[in-house]
């Protein structure tokens, strides 16, 4: 039996019991996204799961969106988003807008990982890396989006 | 800290919420996190929500925003609440116990009366008592002759044990009534510790915060505590008054080993509601086994009433005849005159405690729902009984007694020849002893 998401078509995991993931490309803003799926109990896998699936991926933009307010909300200090912001203003032209609005405007997400079974012990749901699409720049900002908590940025840059 | 009363006003409907929110939870569906009055995925999809139910744990459930149409999740919702209205409604009316109170008081003076006292009271040999020694010393000083010894054997020595057997049985209702006067505040306190712990535990866990959670301890174990149920008489037990002595005493070991604690425990809402249901059949066990601790102790002092009433009821032992060959009668003034007047006074006395003791309560001091105890009245048709039977034999007492002193004056009158028909009274009144076999009741 064969599981389909209506974004991601029929569900088809890769590994074993211990976990799976099926990689796939989604749609936000105009732009093509790479997207896990990472599964952690692939035996117990069934419609609600998928279901699950299916509301977060119709909810992307908002998700975006939350996720923007929330690098935004971080500027201040030295974490990842400070350190992307500097990173941005060294790289813009001369004379263009460097505010906070504009550096919002030029966040580009680059990834997503989509988590949906994963249980008390593990709280990410979504996780989204932010770049500023720009080759010269190798920073990004991850935001978690935990249950029951909301988005959380990552206190030291990952990978 | 809740205390009783709030079950039903609050902690009952805060539980139901909390168990909903656990098993919305559990599915990922926590409250979202910037409006909890709705359920939505992970808590921070807002798009797709569902009603969480009030604070006190009504309504919710209706779905809104999903792109397909999405079911109402108020059945499941109604399915939870429903089990936890079926676990705890019977609990939320519980007695309080004070209604006893009023008995355990009139079966504690009763049993003062004939000398008896139970729950560590301090015994005193009591009016009556007192009287019958008086009559002793006189009847010893001042009386010899056929008849005394008979009378004595009937009037002072069986009367006598007759008195502390009344007094023993009014001290076994006396235990009766102070120990459901304990058992219930603590089986009220007991139930609302349970309760508070299982919404608690429901909270957290839904709140996904780790806590243990340690054993309630039940207080209604050991409510009959072991002076409750001792009695003590002033002066040797006959027979028959220690065997209601040791029936007393067996009501107090009823909870020996029983299980004092009960434990809410879990890691879902299904499994820590099924521990709520356990812990309140443990603290229903507790209740069960001392109510029928108390249920026991009064069927068996009938019991032991009934299979000799002569040693409860005076109008149940036969006077022994006079011997032929006995002493020459012979009486003073001085002693019959002290003799009558005393067994005036025992009259009175039996006349008091026989008013003061009553009827017993026509219906149960301590109702409540079926399925908690030993039934919806408790030990009340035991007590009923145990009262009614003793106060009969108090009753039938009474008039023998009066009709004995009538007879110890017919033959006072007789020996001084002062009254003419004194022989044919003491005739008739001999003639009268005889048994009554039925207690009329």
């Amino acid at each position: 039996m064969t599981l389909e998401s209506r974004h991601l078509g029929p569900i088809e995991l890769q590994g074993g019991l211990g976990g799976g993931t099926m990689d796939a490309l989604i749609r936000l803003a105009d732009a093509e996204l790479p997207l896990r799926l990472e599964i952690d109990f692939p035996q117990r896998l069934d419609e609600m799961v998928v279901s699950k699936i299916d509301i977060a991926l119709d909810n992307l933009g908002q998700l975006d969106a939350m996720a923007r307010d929330t690098i935004l909300g971080s500027l201040s200090g030295h974490g990842p988003a400070a350190r992307l912001l500097q990173a941005w203003k060294a790289n813009i032209q001369l004379g263009s807008d460097d505010s906070a609005e504009a550096f919002g405007r030029a966040l580009l997400p680059q990834k997503a990982t989509l988590l949906p079974d994963g249980g008390r012990s593990s709280l990410d749901r979504i996780v989204l890396v932010y770049g500023i699409g720009d080759p010269r720049v190798a920073e990004t900002v991850t935001v978690r989006f935990q249950e029951g908590l909301g988005p959380r940025l990552d206190a030291a840059a990952r990978g | 800290m809740p205390v009783y009363e709030d079950l039903q006003t609050t902690v009952i409907g805060e539980m139901k919420r909390a168990a909903i929110d656990m098993f919305m939870s559990d599915q990922g569906w926590p409250p979202h996190i910037a409006d909890d009055s709705y359920y939505s995925l992970w808590g921070f999809i807002g798009a797709s929500s569902y009603v969480r139910p009030g604070e006190d744990g009504s309504g919710g459930g209706e779905p809104s925003g999903f792109s397909a149409a999405g079911d109402s999740m108020a059945p499941s919702f109604d399915s939870i609440r429903g089990w936890i209205d079926d676990l705890t409604s019977k609990w939320l009316d519980l007695p309080d116990g004070s209604a006893c109170t009023p008995h355990e008081q009139v079966a504690r003076g009763t049993a003062a009366k004939f000398g008896v006292a139970a729950g560590g009271g301090t015994v005193e040999i009591g009016y009556i008592g007192d009287r019958n020694s008086t009559i002793d010393i006189n009847v010893a000083n001042g009386i010899r002759g056929a008849f005394v010894a008979p009378f004595h054997q009937k009037y002072q020595a069986r009367f006598g044990d007759v008195c502390m057997g009344l007094g023993a049985a009014a001290a076994i209702l006396q235990i009766n009534y102070a120990a459901q006067a304990a058992i219930w505040p603590a089986a009220r306190t007991d139930v609302t510790a349970i309760c508070v712990q299982a919404r608690d535990a429901l909270r957290e866990k839904a709140d996904a915060s780790a806590s243990a959670y340690g054993a309630v301890t039940l207080t209604v174990i050991g409510a009959i505590a072991g002076g409750i149920a001792s009695v003590a008489t002033a002066g040797a037990a006959a027979p028959l008054v220690a065997t209601m002595v040791s029936i007393a005493g067996a009501a107090a070991v009823a909870t020996a080993g029983m299980e004092a604690h009960a434990t809410i425990t879990g890691s879902t809402y299904t499994e820590l509601l099924e521990s709520l249901g356990e812990a309140l059949r443990i603290l229903d066990e507790g209740i069960t086994a001392q109510e029928q601790g108390l249920a026991t102790m009064m069927t068996a002092a009938v019991d032991t009433m009934y299979s000799d009433l002569s040693g409860f009821n005076l109008d149940a032992f036969r006077m022994a005849p006079e011997r032929e060959d006995g002493d020459e009668l012979f009486m003073n003034r001085t002693n019959t005159d002290i003799i009558s007047s005393s067994m005036r006074d025992i009259v009175d006395g039996l006349a008091t405690a026989a008013s003061g003791f009553g009827a017993p309560p026509s219906a149960s001091p301590t109702p409540r729902s079926s399925g908690i105890g030993i039934g919806p009245n408790g030990t009340h048709a035991q007590a009923q009984s145990l009262h009614e039977l003793t106060n009969r034999c108090l009753e039938l007492t009474h008039a023998e007694y009066e009709r004995g002193k009538g007879l110890f004056d017919a033959t006072v009158e007789d020996f001084f020849q002062t009254d003419l028909a004194a022989a044919s009274d003491v005739r008739a009144l001999a003639a009268d002893e005889a048994l009554s076999e039925s207690l009329g009741l």
